[in-house]
């Protein structure tokens, strides 16, 4: 046996995950040394690239069981969501359009210029905002950041949704057609410049309703590429996390088991709610045909309820802290082979 | 569920008694006529899956100068998993015979009547 051929395979074995090395890594050596010709002094490149397919696939691949690998899809795509948030909060996202910008878009769009001071506080004329500090018409959806939509309010009474799109048309902007909702909430989005705007009218039998027009800046190329780069890095992490988590409590007896279990179901039950509402988002504008406005969805999603989100990420971390307490052997994680 | 080649060589190759790691690699080779190359990370995967699912087991442990042996044996789980196996296999082969002898004899009649 040539030590030069044992050392180059003990750094293929690399690919395997060190609690893997430590249960099967000698076994894998010998059958390895076994099956190598008399003289060979390097590994064969065929069984290199399997050495290297197989440590890959033991990190990768969760543990057998539908609540396992649903359990995988859920984290490894709310991971993907807070890698996309991640990305469009620091990356180089435009930043929100001034409250100026969006007043000029609404008093093209309405035809009538904001009664009293302009800027964020207003009279109560083109948008009657039912909101604290009631004389704004120019809201922020939460604290500040730079992906912020500003929002501004009007009277239905002076909104006509074919004028706003013939005055905005006249002034620049190129106009979506009017679309309608089955709530019978008809809507428009518009483009000029960097600024994006959707402006939707309620049906007028609803009491208080009022026309909206959301203004935000447009996401440019670097921000989408910054964004699917941030949701394919997260998507890998949470990946890579949760099995490693699912491996790790196999080989942890059952109080430990059932801690883990606890500490994480917080973080499992989020995660789960978010995707759905993030699904919601993106299944009714095809079904309703509405047009979806380009805010960051994801963002908005892990923003709505911050308290929750860092709970859920609290839940992850204290789950994954408890499954990296020293565990128990090597036994378990080979399955049933002992019983 | 159909079996994967490997697997239904990895489990044909312990009927008979338990193997080692390289004792099943070299088994599957000849039992499948060479056509089998098991390599051992695709090996030790179909193992880790088999022992999971509870096929098999570990029978010993033979450890010597450094290299460790570990058998595998086949359990009841195993050996009907495989037998079901073999039964879908046979009652395919049937089916595609059979037709095949319909294939000849229609061929033949066709010719016969020129």
């Amino acid at each position: 046996m040539s030590e030069e051929l044992r050392r180059r395979y003990e750094l293929l074995l690399l690919a395997y995950p060190r609690w893997y090395r430590r249960e099967r890594g000698t076994e894998l050596l010998t059958t390895l040394l076994d099956d190598a010709a008399e003289g060979q002094r390097r590994p064969r490149r065929a069984d290199a690239l399997d050495l290297i397919a197989g440590g890959l696939l033991t990190r990768l691949r969760p543990p057998r069981g539908s609540a396992a690998r649903l359990l995988t899809a859920v984290c490894a795509l709310y991971a993907a969501l807070a890698g996309m948030a991640l990305a469009v909060l620091a990356g180089p996202y435009p930043g929100p359009p001034a409250a100026q910008d969006a007043l000029a878009a609404a008093t093209t769009a309405f035809g009538r210029a904001p009664q009293g001071a302009p800027g964020l506080a207003v009279d109560c004329d083109l948008a009657c905002p039912d909101v604290k500090g009631a004389h704004e018409m120019v809201v922020f959806d939460h604290s500040e950041d730079r992906t912020d939509t500003v929002v501004v309010w009007a009277d239905p009474a002076v909104a006509d949704l074919a004028q706003a799109q013939a005055r905005l048309a006249a002034a620049g902007w190129s106009a979506d057609p009017v679309v309608g909702e089955v709530s019978g909430l008809r809507s428009f989005d518009a483009v000029r410049d960097g600024l994006s705007l959707s402006v939707s009218l309620p049906p007028p039998t609803e009491s208080d309703a009022r026309a909206v027009l959301v203004v935000s800046k447009r996401p440019t190329a670097s921000v989408v590429t910054a964004a699917l780069a941030g949701a394919l890095a997260g998507a890998a992490v949470g990946w890579l996390a949760v099995v490693w988590a699912l491996q790790r409590r196999r080989r942890h007896g059952p109080a430990l088991r059932l801690a883990s279990a606890l500490a994480g179901a917080p973080f499992a039950l989020v995660a789960t709610v978010t995707l759905g509402y993030a699904l919601l988002w993106a299944v009714t504008p095809v079904l309703t045909g509405a047009p979806v406005n380009a805010v960051a969805v994801p963002l908005a999603l892990l923003t709505l309820l911050p308290a929750v989100t860092v709970a859920a990420a609290g839940s992850a971390v204290l789950c994954c802290a408890l499954l990296a307490l020293p565990g128990r052997g090597a036994a378990a994680a080979l399955g049933r082979r002992l019983a | 569920m159909r079996l994967p080649e490997p697997t239904f060589f990895i489990l044909t190759s312990l009927t008979e008694q338990p193997l080692h790691g390289y004792g099943v690699m070299q088994a599957a080779r000849e039992l499948s006529g060479g056509r089998l190359q098991l390599r051992p990370g695709t090996l030790y995967a179909a193992l880790d899956r088999l022992a999971e699912d509870g096929l098999l087991v570990v029978d010993r442990e033979e450890a010597v100068d450094g290299r460790l042996r570990r058998y595998y044996r086949l359990t009841d789980d195993g050996a009907a998993a495989l037998a079901a196996e073999v039964e879908r296999m046979r009652a395919d082969a049937t089916v595609a015979a059979a037709r095949l002898r319909h294939r000849g004899a229609a061929g033949l009649a066709l010719e016969g009547g020129r």
